[in-house]
C-alpha cells in the first residue's frame, strides 16, 4: 500500500539519504582502519568504555521496532499495548548480570553459539543456532520493511527503491568498519536519536491536549481504554518475555558483552534500559493521538511517522527522517555485524573449517555480512505482511531460549537434552499457539514450555558441569557431561 | 390584477424551468464528456473477516485506470442494510486500520468518485468484519502464566548473580 500524502518531497528524500548514508559510510572507513586483527573487527579490541557501551546497546534497542512498532502496538491493543511494549526496558535490565557473567566464564569467547556448544554441546548448539539466525533473519527483514516504509510515508519514495538505499548503506560501513565502525556509528545515531524523541515529544504534547485525545479514543475506539481488552493482557507478558528472549540468546548483546572492558558490562545495560524506557512510551502517545487528529491511518506501522509529520511539518518530517533512518542503521548494522560472527565463528570456524586461520575468518566474515544483506533485500521487497506478523513470528523460538541460556549460565547441573527438548517443544507449541490464539501469545507459550521442561529434565536427571570448561584459551575443548553425583 | 398575476407565475415558472433545463443539461453534456460512470472499488480481502484482538485493517482497490485522482468514502453500519451508516474516511489512500472495537457484527462498503466531483461510483459489495474477542478465562489465564515465568526468572537471574558475587569475594 503506497501512501498518498508524503509531507517531503522525492529529492528532499533522496539529498537526506545521500547525506546521511555518506557521513556513515566514511565514519566506517575512518574507524575500519583501527581493526587490524579478527578480535578488532568483531569485538573491537574487547575493551569499550561504559560511555560508548551504554550508547550502543541503547541504540541498538531503539530499533526501527520501537520508533515504529510502538505505535503500533498502541493502536491496535491500548493502553496497555503501550506499556507492553515499554516492557522491552527489562530485557536490557535483566541482561546486566548476566553481561558480568558471561565476561567472568568467557573471557575469550565470541559469540553465544560458543557458549551453547561449550556447555551444552552439539545438538543444542545446532537447535540454537538454527533459531537464532532465523530470528536474527526476521529482525533484519523487519528493519529492512521499516525503512521502506518509512521513506514512502515521509517522503513518497516507492517501498522497494527506499528499502534498498538503507541496507546498503548499513552494509557499507559494516563491511568496512567492523564493530569499531558499529559502536562508534550507535553513539552518534544514540545522540541523534534522543535530541529528536525530546523535541517530538515536547512539541506533540503541546499540540495535542491530553483530553482531547481521551475524548477521541473513548468515542472511536473504546476498546483501547478498557483495561480487561483481553488480547492487551495476554500481550503484556508476551511482549517481556519476547523482549527478554531476544537480549538472552542474541549474538548481537553477547558481542557487546565480549566487547566491553571488564566490569563495563554490567553497568552499561543497566543505564541503556533506562535511557530506552521512556522512548516507546512517548511514541505510543503519539500514535494515540491520530484519531484526535483527524488522521487516516492507513497501516498501523505507519502511525508514528505520519502523525508526526502531521503534527511538525516539513521540519518535523525532516527531524522524523533523521531519528528513524539512525534508529534502523544502528540496528541493522549491529544485525550485520553479530549475526556474520555468529555464522564465521560458530558455521564456517566450527562446522566447516575448524583449521581456517584469523585471517581468512576475517574474509569470510566480510563475504557473509555480504550475503546477509543481499538475503534480507530479497526477502523485504515482496512487503510479507505488517512489521509485528513478521518479528513477532520469531517470537516462541527465542522465547523458548531464555531458561536454557539462563540456567546454563547460573546453574551447574542443568541438563543438556532438557535444554535441547525445551527448545523443540517451546518453539513448536508457541508456534501453535501464534496460529491459534494469535502473535500477542506465542512468545509467552514458548519461554513457558521451555521452563517447564528444563525445570522438569534438570530435576530428573541433573548433569554437573565443570565452568572452567567455558573458557576455551585455558580449557580441554570437549563438551562432555556427566551426571551430577 | 387577477389575470396577470396567473401569467407572471406562468412565465416565472417556465423561465425557471428552461434555466434548470439548459444548466442541467451543460453539465451532464460536460460530466459525460470528461467522464464515464465510475465502477465501485473493491475490499481486498475476503468478505467476511474475523477477529479476536478487536482490530482490523482494511484495503481496497479500484478498476479505474486514474486510481490517483479518485477520493474513497468508507461507512460503516453494523446492519447489512447500512442502517445509521457511519462515514468513517473520505480521502485518497487505499486502506485504513481500526481498533478498539467491541463484540458483534460491523459492515463495511465504499465508494468512488472523482477529484472533481464530476462522477460517483455506486456502493461496493459490503466486507462484514466479526469481532469475538478471546475469553476471559484465557486471557487471565495467560496474564497469569507469563507472570510465573518472568518471576521465576527474575528470581534465578538475582539468586545466580548474587552466588557469583559471593564466590567473587
Amino acid at each position: 500500500m503506497e501512501n498518498t500524502s508524503a509531507v517531503l518531497s522525492q529529492s528532499t528524500g533522496w539529498l537526506l539519504i545521500a547525506v546521511l548514508s555518506t557521513v556513515w559510510v566514511l565514519l566506517g572507513i575512518w574507524w575500519g582502519r583501527k581493526s587490524k586483527n579478527l578480535d578488532g573487527f568483531m569485538l573491537a579490541g574487547r575493551n569499550v568504555g561504559l560511555a560508548l557501551g551504554t550508547a550502543t546497546a541503547m541504540a541498538t534497542w531503539i530499533t526501527s521496532n520501537t520508533t515504529m512498532l510502538a505505535p503500533q502496538f498502541a493502536m491496535e491493543l491500548g493502553i496497555w499495548g503501550m506499556l507492553a511494549y515499554s516492557t522491552g526496558a527489562f530485557g536490557l535490565l535483566l541482561f546486566a548480570p548476566m553481561a558480568r557473567r558471561i565476561r567472568a566464564v568467557m573471557p575469550s569467547g565470541y559469540t553465544s553459539g560458543d557458549f551453547m556448544r561449550l556447555r551444552f554441546g552439539k545438538g543444542p548448539w545446532l537447535c540454537f543456532l538454527i533459531i537464532s539466525i532465523f530470528y536474527s533473519l526476521t529482525w533484519l527483514v523487519s528493519m529492512g520493511m521499516a525503512g521502506g516504509i518509512l521513506l514512502n510515508t515521509l517522503t513518497g519514495i516507492p517501498y522497494g527503491l527506499g528499502m534498498s538505499a538503507i541496507l546498503l548503506t548499513c552494509v557499507l560501513y559494516t563491511l568496512f568498519g567492523g564493530m569499531y565502525a558499529v559502536i562508534g556509528t550507535d553513539f552518534i545515531q544514540s545522540l541523534i536519536i534522543l535530541i529528536g524523541v525530546v523535541v517530538v515529544g515536547y512539541f506533540v504534547f503541546q499540540a495535542v491536549p491530553f483530553e482531547a485525545v481521551y475524548q477521541n479514543i473513548a468515542t472511536e475506539r473504546p476498546g483501547l481504554l478498557n483495561i480487561l481488552l483481553p488480547a492487551a493482557l495476554m500481550a503484556i507478558f508476551n511482549n517481556l518475555l519476547f523482549g527478554i528472549g531476544e537480549v538472552f540468546h542474541s549474538n548481537v548483546w553477547w558481542s557487546r558483552a565480549f566487547a566491553m572492558g571488564k566490569g563495563i558490562g554490567h553497568k552499561a545495560y543497566m543505564w541503556a534500559a533506562l535511557f530506552w524506557l521512556p522512548v516507546p512510551v512517548a511514541a505510543g502517545f503519539i500514535a494515540l493521538a491520530s484519531g484526535a487528529l483527524g488522521l487516516n491511518i492507513p497501516s498501523p506501522d505507519m502511525v508514528g511517522p505520519l502523525v508526526t509529520a502531521h503534527l511538525l511539518g516539513y521540519a518535523g518530517a525532516l527531524l522524523v527522517f533523521a531519528v528513524i533512518y539512525c534508529s534502523l542503521a544502528s540496528s541493522i548494522d549491529s544485525l550485520l555485524a553479530a549475526t556474520s560472527d555468529l555464522l564465521t565463528q560458530d558455521v564456517y570456524g566450527k562446522l566447516l573449517r575448524p583449521q581456517a586461520k584469523p585471517e581468512t575468518l576475517r574474509n569470510v566474515s566480510a563475504m557473509i555480512i555480504l550475503g546477509l544483506g543481499a538475503l534480507t533485500w530479497a526477502i523485504c521487497l515482496p512487503r510479507i505482511g505488517t512489521l509485528a506478523t513478521v518479528l513477532f513470528f520469531a517470537g516462541p523460538l527465542v522465547g523458548s531460549t531464555i531458561w536454557p541460556i539462563l540456567t546454563g549460565l547460573f546453574w551447574k547441573n542443568t541438563n543438556p537434552t532438557g535444554v535441547l527438548w525445551a527448545m523443540i517443544l517451546g518453539s513448536a507449541l508457541g508456534l501453535l499457539a501464534y496460529y491459534q490464539l494469535g502473535w500477542y501469545t506465542a512468545a509467552l507459550i514458548g519461554a513457558a514450555v521451555s521452563m517447564g521442561t528444563v525445570l522438569i529434565t534438570t530435576r530428573l536427571a541433573p548433569r554437573e558441569f565443570d565452568w572452567s570448561r567455558l573458557n576455551e584459551s585455558t580449557a580441554h575443548n570437549t563438551t562432555e557431561v556427566r551426571p551430577a553425583s | 390584477m387577477n389575470t396577470t398575476l396567473p401569467l407572471k407565475r406562468i412565465s416565472l415558472s417556465f423561465l425557471i424551468i428552461v434555466l434548470l433545463a439548459f444548466g442541467g443539461a451543460g453539465l451532464d453534456v460536460n460530466a459525460m464528456a470528461d467522464t464515464h460512470p465510475l465502477a465501485p472499488p473493491v475490499f481486498l480481502s475476503e468478505t467476511a473477516q474475523d477477529t479476536a484482538s478487536g482490530h482490523v485493517q482494511l484495503e481496497w482497490g479500484t478498476e479505474e485506470a486514474a486510481s490517483e485522482t479518485l477520493l474513497f468514502e468508507l461507512q460503516r453500519s453494523e446492519t447489512p442494510t447500512f442502517a445509521n451508516p457511519v462515514t468513517l474516511y473520505q480521502g485518497p489512500d487505499t486502506g485504513t486500520f481500526l481498533s478498539g472495537l467491541s463484540d458483534g457484527d460491523y459492515y463495511f462498503r465504499l465508494r468512488a468518485q472523482t477529484v472533481e466531483g464530476n462522477a460517483r461510483s455506486a456502493w461496493s459489495s459490503p466486507l462484514r468484519v466479526t469481532v469475538q474477542h478471546h475469553a476471559m478465562a484465557l486471557a487471565m489465564g495467560l496474564f497469569a502464566l507469563g507472570g510465573v515465568v518472568f518471576l521465576s526468572t527474575v528470581t534465578v537471574l538475582i539468586q545466580g548473580d548474587r552466588a557469583m558475587r559471593s564466590a567473587e569475594s
